[in-house]
């Protein structure tokens, strides 16, 4: 056996994995290359166990399975946020609609303004005031996504 | 089909595992705390589509080492910690049983250094291989990877982390 092949079983051969044992320990004997690496191999891997993984107590972990059951509550932080571009949206609809009676020029290009909010919107802006809750980051992007593509 | 009684017992059966995964990969508890919740939160979502254990816990991992490299990816620009963060980790257990070998203690500790030093996937690979004792198999399923590749990545894990303790002289250096 090559130390090419030798090398490529090498991690097999420690896991006691490969049928061709007899054949890389002959080459183990004679070889101090592949005899260093096995070696090295061996120790680092025998040392790795050694280390503790960092854990918690069973206690800990329960005291947390509620958060995960609960439903998971929107970021507080972006509450305020969500409120505000609510508020944003019904008052530039109203705007608009109120210039909708201005001129028939301004009164299509806005009516196609609403139209593509509308059309647009994950939720109407009455969704957004009664599901504030429910509503999650990705969502309020596309809200922002919208509102800066439409004006 | 994972019950409310059953999601709770691979909770208490993975918890500590995926939050030891985190902790390697992030090197902050809070994070890997974070990575945790979220990664169980979206499992729950699924709990119904699971047929069983095995599915669970490889989309579990699958989750945890997606979130953790999300995580790593937005936090690159900020410099890398060097050591892991222990200090303030109230519940962290440094006790080690080395009685059989006096550097043990020693290597040891520089293997864990040198695990740090991987590349991502290597570490991650390194990690599911040694620390949590994944076959190759299983492996690839989470990393949706061949079994080959992942083979391949961990013997490179090895090799580097050999060549580098064979620099700082904890391996000797003998041709
Ligand atoms: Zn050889």
């Amino acid at each position: 056996m090559k130390c090419k092949n030798v090398e490529k079983n090498i991690l097999d051969f420690i896991e006691g994995k490969t049928k061709e044992k007899e054949k890389i320990r002959e080459h183990l004997e004679k070889c101090s290359k592949c005899r260093n690496l096995y070696n090295d191999f061996l120790l680092i891997l025998d040392n790795s166990n050694k280390i503790t993984m960092p854990s918690y107590d069973e206690n800990f972990w329960k005291e947390r399975i509620k958060y995960i059951k609960e439903k998971k509550l929107p970021n507080f932080k972006l509450k305020p946020l969500i409120v505000n571009i609510s508020l944003c949206i019904i008052f530039l609809l109203t705007f608009l609609f109120t210039r909708t009676y201005n001129s028939n020029l301004k009164k299509s290009i806005s009516a196609a303004k609403i139209e593509i909010i509308n059309y647009e919107l994950p939720f109407t802006e009455e969704e957004i005031i009664q599901n504030l809750e429910y509503i999650n980051e990705e969502e309020v992007e596309k809200i922002i996504d919208v509102i800066l593509k439409g004006f | 089909m994972i019950d409310e009684k059953r999601f709770e017992e691979y909770y208490l059966t993975y918890a500590n595992k995926i939050y030891g995964l985190a902790f390697r990969l992030l090197n902050d508890h809070n994070d890997a705390l974070d990575i945790v919740q979220e990664s169980f939160f979206r499992a729950y979502k699924k709990k119904n589509s699971f047929k069983g254990l095995s599915k669970f816990s490889t989309y579990l991992y699958r989750i945890a080492v997606n979130l953790s490299y999300d995580f790593l990816r937005k936090k690159s620009k900020i410099k890398k910690i060097e050591n892991l963060n222990y200090e303030n980790f109230p519940f962290y257990s440094n006790k080690r049983n080395f009685e059989d070998c006096i550097r043990c203690d020693d290597i040891a500790e520089q293997i864990e250094k040198e695990v740090d030093n991987l590349t991502e996937k290597q570490k991650i690979v390194f990690i599911l291989k040694t620390y949590e004792e994944f076959t190759y198999q299983e492996i690839a399923n989470i990393l949706k990877s061949r079994i080959g590749t992942v083979k391949a990545t961990y013997f490179q894990s090895l090799q580097k982390i050999r060549e580098n303790l064979k620099k700082k002289g904890v391996i000797k250096n003998e041709m």
